[in-house]
């Protein structure tokens, strides 16, 4: 009696047992699916574009056409002209977008990982992740959820801009978080973080160029409204000033010319 | 604002309000509320006070991230607006009657105090909302025709309204707005009272440089009346549509409107049809005064004939306002 309740029992124990394997092994073989079904997009091409992979003796530099899904393996480098423009989406997921400004390259070395040889870029991407930015003589490591840019400086330090969303720094002793609608500067020296400034965002969406020298739709473009709306109402002052370039890391504020 | 243009504005408001406070007896149709119109129009100007600024006359420059202006702004959008309208006018109908004897025209002085309390502004990641509080005190004065010393009344108005903005111009505003008229002749003695919920669905739109609104709102009012009229013979349903244009040019604004409004009477066996066709224009001294002109024609079409009328009202008005 008591052998075949415990014979019953190994069988329930090894049955579940099975039944766990069996999820677990479903779960990791539908995340390795996704993650390989997903796939770097061209979705707009404005003038000039190219691809560079890092192995010049073995690839050539590819001319970026609208359309074209990305098969190279990292690191490669994305490269605009003048007057030239680049939005790169996930696929087929479309969640996920990062926008080139024009006379920009930037090298995708890893998921996650960039390296500005120079220009402008806006990232939308809507799931949190650690990221890691970087040029010849700037490295700071971020996690964020939203929609920010990032510019670099003369000297190779980053002016990044959140839109909306959050955005973190987090190699401070104290961690830095941003709020949509604040600037802040990389500096090339020590990675230091200046002080944020608060940017007027309706203004910054009227005329920022990574949002609407696209005449593809932003997949964040409602929450950047919402931000910039939500500014609005909160605002107490506008100065009679704006944000200029960046030199010897300090940046440039213009007074604005009364008429 | 200044410290000295805020006690200047205080000092103008003190020195116009001085006189306010007195009246005489009063009756009228209560439930044809004169604050529709400017209710929406206030609600505009707290909106565009916080959302419109200059943009600075120069060029995008090289950067593609747009222009990098430094603003300050508060860590919840608490904000309170205060304001002071004061408006003249000629009406052909103040009883809004069909025919009788009182169907005489009139002069109506109309002083209005206003009271808003945003509470805040809340980013839902796609809309925004902001919860608002309006208090506003209102004296009707008539003149020029004793038929009509009784129809001089104060309207104290208490609204509490969400709105929540979307993408592209939309708005959903639920509300509910509190309504009481007083006799400043019999101690300020509560003639009417409604409470309304309401919901309404607006869209602002840019036509060139004007700024165009159209909202649709329902309304249920529960109504309470006093002077041999049953407690809610005044209960009613309405639904109405409206459609409004501001045209700035240098310091003038002309802003048209038109509304059409239908309302069902819970207790009556009555249906009216309402139309309001309307057109101001103002002369801005300064973002926190204003002189203003304006016209109103104002129609209902009952299917109890009795009901019906039209009206047309035509004056001046000037108004300050201050934001904190």
């Amino acid at each position: 009696m008591l052998n075949s309740k415990s014979f019953e029992l190994k069988i329930i124990f090894s049955v579940a047992q099975l039944v766990l394997i069996f999820c677990f092994l479903n779960k990791a073989l539908a995340e390795s699916i996704i993650q390989e079904t997903v796939q770097p997009k061209i979705n707009l091409v404005l003038g000039k574009c190219f691809l560079q992979p890092r192995d010049i003796e073995h690839a050539d530099t590819l001319p970026l056409k609208t359309g074209l899904i990305l098969s190279e393996p990292f690191p490669y480098t994305l490269v605009t002209g003048k007057d030239s423009y680049l939005e790169v989406l996930d696929y087929p997921e479309s969640k996920n977008v990062i926008r080139l400004g024009q006379l920009s390259a930037i090298e995708n070395r890893q998921p996650y990982h960039l390296y500005y040889f120079q220009g402008s870029s806006l990232i939308s991407n809507r799931d949190y992740a650690k990221w890691r930015l970087e040029t010849k003589s700037t490295l700071i490591h971020i996690h964020a959820h939203g929609t920010w840019m990032v510019e670099t400086t003369e000297q190779l330090g980053l002016k990044i801009i959140l839109l909306e969303g959050t955005l973190q720094f987090l190699d401070e002793k104290e961690p830095i978080t941003m709020k949509a609608g604040e600037l802040v500067l990389v500096s090339e020296k020590n990675d230091q973080i200046s002080q944020t400034i608060k940017i007027d965002l309706p203004l910054m969406l009227n005329t920022c160029r990574l949002i609407n020298n696209f005449e593809t739709k932003l997949p964040s473009l409602s929450r950047l409204i919402s931000a910039a709306q939500v500014q609005s109402i909160r605002l107490k002052k506008r100065y009679e000033a704006v944000v200029g370039g960046v030199k010897k890391n300090k940046l440039q504020i213009w007074a604005i010319k009364k008429e | 604002m200044n410290i000295s243009t805020k006690l200047n504005s205080l000092i103008l408001l003190f020195l116009i309000i001085s006189g306010f406070f007195s009246a005489n007896p009063a009756t009228a149709q209560r439930d044809i509320r004169p604050d529709t119109i400017d209710d929406i129009r206030n609600r505009q100007y707290i909106r565009n006070s916080r959302t419109l600024g200059t943009a600075p006359s120069m060029g995008i420059g090289k950067s593609d991230l747009g222009i990098q202006r430094p603003v300050e702004a508060k860590n919840t959008g608490f904000g309170y607006y205060l304001g002071f309208e004061t408006k003249l006018y000629y009406t052909n109908n103040p009883a809004s009657i069909d025919s009788g004897p009182l169907k005489e025209s009139s002069g109506v002085w109309e002083n209005a105090l206003r009271n808003h309390f945003l509470l805040g502004a809340f980013d839902l990641g796609g809309a925004t909302f902001s919860p608002m509080i309006s208090l506003s005190y209102t004296k009707f004065t008539h003149f020029g025709d004793d038929l009509f010393d009784n129809f001089d009344f104060d309207s104290l108005g208490i609204n509490f309204a969400g709105v929540f903005q979307f993408g592209q111009g939309w708005t959903i505003r639920p509300s509910l707005g509190l309504s009481f008229d007083l006799n400043p002749n019999e101690g300020l003695e509560r003639q009417y009272h409604q409470i309304t919920p309401s919901i309404a669905l607006g869209k602002q739109f840019k036509i060139s440089k004007a700024q165009s609104f159209i909202e649709w709102s329902l309304a249920h009012n529960f109504t309470d009346s006093a002077y041999g009229v049953a407690d809610d013979k005044l209960d009613r349903f309405e639904t109405a549509l409206i459609w409004g244009v501001n045209i700035p040019f240098h310091n003038f604004e002309l802003s048209p409107f038109i509304r059409f409004g239908y309302a069902n009477y819970s207790n009556q066996d009555r249906s009216d049809f309402l139309s309001n066709l309307g057109l101001e224009l103002k002369y801005s001294f300064s973002h926190w005064f204003y002189l203003k002109l304006f016209a109103n024609f104002s129609s209902r079409q009952s299917d109890e004939d009795t009901y019906d009328f039209n009206r047309f009202d035509s004056g001046i008005g000037a108004a300050l306002n201050a934001k904190f």
